[in-house]
């Protein structure tokens, strides 16, 4: 079974609140260990565009998942001007107190990738399914 | 949002965390632990039952609890972590250094 799921707004600490009520949403069957792990990765992208964002408070962004046969695919679109991004930042030593982010979302992904496209920033997520 | 409560316990405070403990509230648990080493108290037992979802925010909050605590002369323990905490935690190597007690009980054993 597949389904899509659409979700926008302003990017602040509601959007959180947002991205983990569209979880609740969906009802294709899939493995809760997907599922789990997928609404990390989605969340762990909204929660950077809301901290990095530029200008604060300002970043509009628009969520598109997939709930595709063989797999999970997420799209974050967000208006924030550029940033840096390191998506190789390694997982830091356990007594950091910061900068699991990323790493979290490369552990729980098999493609992740970001990208300027025109005006916006493009976050692309996608985790094969289990079952 | 989440629901946190503090509980003294003889000499362990309990912090049980209800609900999703992200970026947007770890703070709060930072505080709290704060208040915990202030008190006296800092042997403080992390309850994480009610915890159903946990971002890398309040991993952070964790592992700076685990330090303010352990420099007040206690140290913090986590117990019961949730199918997902569990999972961040591992994934994150941070069930090395916050090993999970399997119940708040346990968490206070040889305290």
């Amino acid at each position: 079974m597949a389904g899509d799921y659409h979700l926008e707004g302003r990017a602040t600490l509601e959007a959180l609140d947002d991205v983990h009520a569209l979880f609740e949403r969906i009802t294709e069957p899939v493995a809760s260990i997907d599922l789990m792990l997928f609404e990390t990765a989605v969340v762990e992208v909204i929660g950077n565009v809301v901290a990095h964002g530029q200008l604060p408070g300002e970043v509009d962004y628009v969520l598109d998942l997939e709930v595709a046969d063989g797999e999970l695919v997420g799209v974050v679109r967000e208006s924030g001007k550029t940033w840096p991004v390191d998506l190789d930042t390694l997982m830091p030593p356990e007594s950091a107190e910061s900068g699991r982010g990323l790493p979290l979302i490369r552990a729980v992904l098999d493609d992740f990738s970001f990208a300027r496209e025109g005006d916006s920033s493009v976050w692309r997520l996608r985790r094969c399914r289990t079952a | 949002m989440i629901v946190l409560t503090a509980t003294s316990e003889g000499v362990v405070t309990r912090l049980a965390v209800a609900g999703r403990l992200t970026m947007a509230n770890a703070a709060e648990l930072t505080q709290a632990v704060d208040a915990a080493v202030a008190g006296g108290a800092p042997k403080v037992v992390v309850d994480l039952s009610g915890t159903t979802f946990v971002d890398s925010s309040g991993l952070g909050a964790l592992i700076t609890g685990l330090r303010r605590t352990r420099q007040g002369g206690g140290d913090l323990r986590i117990a019961a972590p949730t199918e997902q905490v569990r999972a961040v935690l591992e994934l994150t190597n941070l069930d090395r250094v916050l090993h999970p007690y399997a119940s708040v009980e346990a968490a206070h054993d040889g305290w």
